[in-house]
């Protein structure tokens, strides 16, 4: 059961040159104590995409249409204050640079207690304090830090401080937008790790904004890809990461270094994201992609179940993948 | 001296002074001293790709800064083709430079957004003299299709914001390219791209590498990369190299605990979540005091009284097998 649906969520940016649009139609169903993973170059949309489903998208982001259904209830619809108590309690994000996050005036205590009295305002103080304490503990961190200022911790112990602050009402879901980048990769794999345990412990939905397809696929148990703001592939990792369908991800794939595949040549992508301001009328993909055919430059290819739980936006998926029928 | 190596290195150290915060300081003592670079040697053979990987703060930007003499060390020496490079004349430092050239981070930065390409592309051979205006064009023309950039006529008068990051990187590299150095060192010359453009730069410098009989210092934070483009692996931790040998043998071998952590994040990522505590302790680790115990103790998981001690032998790099170097206690 999808704990989280979202349905033709699009996304504008209002610029000089028109609006850009930055997120396209996105479909996407994040099950119960599911870990997705949410992949693409920089500018495909996906920060939007975490952004929008938590309408917290700032001018000139611009929410043009579209449902985000919240166990039932659609998020879209509500006012500004009914929101407000859906946020944190049910859904909460980790935010990009959540280094940068942080308060540097506040102390971590001080930061942590004022997001569970907003949300939970019947609750005592000592026991808010109390949880402050087991929160710390449960990412890892001595509850001594708490009385000290951000600027004393280093960049991964932010960082947990922040994924604490995110399960501080409880929420069953999470959107961590980028929550490794810019961290040491040792620091990373422990903070991947706290997620993991996170995510099993308090069977968590875990959307995980990220551009690194080698962590995204050893973690997640399906993986979205993304391309100038659509979701061009969905589905299980093994079976992407087996059988990709969508050329883009294929190329993808062939343009990681891998440490298994260091003496495998690795090939780069050609060509440029096309300018989300042009009005697009088929596959945004078709200038870069070796198997373009009349018809992607007619019709733009829907986002279209190829194989059980495998979906693809190619006109072509069915011919070029391996695909198990039935 | 066919034998000889291009370039050695030998206990190089750079500290840094660090003001330190008001409430840290102790009486008459502002400063603290940051342990940048720490006793780092090694040798660089011709056509040889070295690949630097560590953390970031581990000293491996301020290596590639102290061999172009962009930063002064405190002591240590640099060998180049026979000739000593620190503490020397003008002139043969400025011979020196000409024959090592860098490719930076940050492409967004450092390419000057007022120049045109040409200009760009032609200022090393300006500043060394060799170059009259009338073959400005042509030699620009030539480095550009060189790297990439084609068809190079178009890109010759552009400006940098023209460009996307790869583009950029590729520009630099031209640059790079411009003397003909014997040295190209890449300092992390692909982390602010995309991952779908990576791929075209590694690709290039593997190629120009060989073409040009080039050796190349690449400095990297990620195992994958360095396995790709280089020969040898040197791991830095602190300051420190504390892990040097063949490529293969530090991917499918590696004796450092630092360094096995890193295999397994990267190659199994999975299994080191779920047996952490083989390699790394949890919780953070942040101290910079230098003593005479090994840089890597707070953190290891193997660490026991030897490891703290203050005997300088407990962080010596020692070959544990051909040309494989580990400064642990425990891994001989």
């Amino acid at each position: 059961m999808a704990v989280l649906e979202v349905r033709g969520l699009t996304t504008v940016y209002k610029t000089q040159n028109g609006d850009a649009l930055a997120l396209d139609c996105l479909d996407l169903d994040l099950d119960k104590g599911e870990m997705l993973g949410l992949i693409g170059e920089s500018g495909c949309g996906k920060t939007t995409a975490g952004y929008s489903i938590l309408r917290s998208i700032k001018y000139p982001g611009v929410i043009l249409q579209g449902t985000v259904r919240l166990a039932g209830t659609d998020l879209a619809q509500l006012s500004e204050a009914e929101l407000r108590k859906h946020l944190w309690k049910e859904i909460a994000m980790i935010p990009q640079c959540a280094m940068n996050a942080l308060n540097p005036s506040h102390k971590i205590n001080s930061q942590i207690f004022e997001a569970i009295e907003v949300h939970e305002p019947k609750t005592p103080k000592n026991e808010i304090q109390a949880r402050i304490d087991t929160l710390l503990n449960s990412v890892g961190l001595n509850s001594r830090w708490k009385d000290s200022y951000p600027h004393k911790l280093s960049g991964g112990m932010k960082q947990r401080v922040v994924i604490a602050m995110a399960l501080a009402c409880n929420p069953k879901i999470i959107i961590a937008d980028e929550a490794t980048t810019g961290l040491d990769v040792l620091v990373q794999a422990q903070i991947m790790a706290l997620l993991k345990k996170i995510q099993i412990e308090h069977d968590l939905g875990i959307l995980l904004i990220s551009h690194d397809l080698a962590m995204v696929s050893q973690v997640c148990e399906r993986i979205g890809i993304m391309y100038a703001g659509s979701l061009v592939e969905l589905g299980s990792t093994d079976r992407i990461l087996e059988n990709a369908l969508h050329p883009y991800t294929k190329a993808l794939l062939t343009s990681q270094v891998s440490l298994h595949g260091i003496h495998k040549i690795v090939k780069p992508i050609e060509g440029i994201v096309p300018s989300l301001t042009e009005k697009f009328i088929g596959c945004k993909f078709r200038d870069r992609c070796k198997h373009r055919r009349e018809l992607c430059g007619i019709e733009m290819p829907k986002l279209e179940e190829i194989e059980r739980g495998h979906w693809c936006a190619c006109h072509f998926s069915r011919e070029l993948g391996d695909v198990i029928h039935g | 001296m066919a034998d000889a190596p291009l370039l050695t290195v030998a206990k190089v150290r750079k500290t840094f002074r660090q003001k330190l915060r008001w409430s840290e300081r102790k009486l008459g003592d502002d400063y603290k001293n940051v342990f940048a670079v720490d006793d780092v040697s090694f040798a660089l053979e011709r056509g040889e790709t070295l690949g630097i990987i560590g953390e970031s703060g581990c000293g491996k930007s301020t290596t590639a800064r102290i061999l172009v003499g962009l930063v002064r060390p405190d002591s240590g020496s640099i060998i180049f083709q026979g000739k000593e490079i620190l503490g020397n004349r003008a002139s043969d430092v400025a011979a020196y430079r000409k024959e090592v050239q860098i490719v930076f981070q940050d492409p967004y930065e450092y390419l000057n957004p007022r120049m045109r390409l040409k200009d760009i592309i032609c200022e090393p051979l300006v500043i060394n003299g060799n170059i009259q205006d009338n073959r400005k064009t042509a030699i620009a023309e030539e480095l550009l299709d060189h790297v990439g950039l084609n068809p190079p006529n178009e890109y010759l008068n552009r400006f940098t914001h023209e460009l996307s990051g790869g583009q950029r990187q590729r520009v630099a590299i031209a640059r790079a390219l411009a003397l003909r150095p014997k040295l190209l060192i890449a300092d992390e010359p692909t982390s602010m791209l995309d991952v779908s453009v990576r791929a075209g730069i590694l690709n290039l410098l593997r190629s120009l590498i060989l073409e040009h009989r080039m050796s190349m210092i690449f400095i990297t934070h990620d195992i994958a990369t360095a396995g790709y483009m280089c020969d040898r692996i040197a791991v830095m931790y602190k300051g420190r190299i504390i892990e040097i040998g063949k490529r293969d043998e530090v991917i499918n071998t590696p004796q450092h605990p630092y360094t096995k952590a890193l295999v397994q994040v990267c190659d199994n990522l999975q299994g080191f979540i779920s047996e952490r505590e083989h390699y790394i302790l949890d919780g953070e680790v942040d101290s910079f005091e230098q003593g005479g115990h090994c840089c890597f103790a707070p953190g290891c998981v193997c660490r026991d009284g030897e490891c703290h001690c203050q005997d300088q032998g407990s962080q010596e790099l020692i070959e544990v097998s051909p040309e494989h170097f580990v400064a642990c206690a425990h891994c001989h």
